[in-house]
């Protein structure tokens, strides 16, 4: 059976002390996910951009 | 018929349609699961015993390291290609995955060592597990500035090619650091030949993570790839028809 691990909001921040390093490497990962997709997509419509430019 | 396929499929303009019709599939089912892999392993997984909440880290941290040495794998086949039969789109593909695999690698050191504070009390140690994918990282960034010291790209994607394929060492040694060498890292708690060693109710939210986030940087790689094609390919018609 699948059960909430955290009884309030407080205590899924806290973690009993753990949330921190829990909550900063969420955070950490999530940045590189969305850096690396934003990436491309910039770098995508730039070029086609500019390529339409030219043409 | 196979190796007409694969013949069609080796084509940059062939590649570039295909996977910008694969990208939405994979990107968005990917992104679905992920979250609910997060969620479920973050609110509703049980607390470990011994390392307590800190261990939610590995909903993160082994996905990314998983995915770390898949990319190497995949620029090592590339480069194999690339040297033997010369086909261009190989060559892009080392190129490409180059830079994200840096950022995963990046992600699995940084995520590893801020877990490593709660659990071993202390932010780095140089052992086995640790220092081999520190090389990894170090090999990644190689690739990456090898490719951009040259002018000559046909140059500069043999080179790479060359050292990605010296560089594959360091997956086996990453893989068995744990088993070879006595390290702070813990050893494997999934393998392929036994029963995993963590309990089934943090098992699947970690499997469901590991996958989906393969599903999702392998979604980012198919951009890279395209990006590339079309900086490579830039004079060719089809593309000034974009």
């Amino acid at each position: 059976m699948i059960n909430m691990q955290f009884e309030s909001l407080r205590s899924l921040f806290y973690m009993n002390g753990h949330g921190i390093y829990v909550w900063v490497v969420l955070i950490i990962f999530l940045m590189v996910i969305i850096g690396l997709f934003l990436f491309y997509k910039i770098k995508i419509n730039n070029f086609k951009k500019e390529n339409n430019e030219i043409n | 018929m196979f190796k007409k396929f694969f013949h069609q499929f080796a084509s940059p303009k062939t590649f570039y349609f295909v996977s910008q019709k694969i990208f939405p599939y994979l990107f968005w089912l990917s992104i679905v699961s992920l979250i609910i892999g997060l969620i479920w392993g973050i609110l509703y997984a049980p607390v470990d015993k011994v390392q307590g909440n800190s261990y939610r880290i590995i909903y993160m941290h082994v996905p990314a390291s998983f995915a770390a040495q898949s990319l190497y794998m995949m620029i090592a086949v590339a480069s194999f290609i690339f040297l033997i039969w010369k086909v261009k789109l190989a060559a892009y593909v080392v190129k490409s995955v180059s830079l994200i695999g840096a950022s995963v690698t990046f992600l699995a050191l940084i995520s590893g060592s801020i877990w490593g504070v709660p659990t071993w009390g202390t932010w780095w140690q140089w052992d086995a597990r640790i220092t081999s994918t520190l090389i990894l990282f170090i090999m990644y960034l190689g690739l990456i500035s090898l490719h951009n010291s040259f002018n000559n790209l046909d140059k500069a994607d043999k080179f790479i090619s060359v050292l990605a394929l010296v560089g594959f060492i360091n997956i086996p040694i990453i893989k068995m650091s744990v088993n070879w060498w006595s390290t702070l890292h813990q050893p494997a708690s999934i393998t392929l030949s036994s029963k995993p060693s963590i309990d089934l109710a943090m098992l699947y939210p970690l499997m469901i993570c590991i996958f989906s986030f393969l599903g999702l940087i392998i979604a980012i790689v198919l951009r890279a790839i395209q990006y590339e094609i079309l900086l490579r390919e830039k004079n060719k018609k089809w593309i000034q028809s974009i």
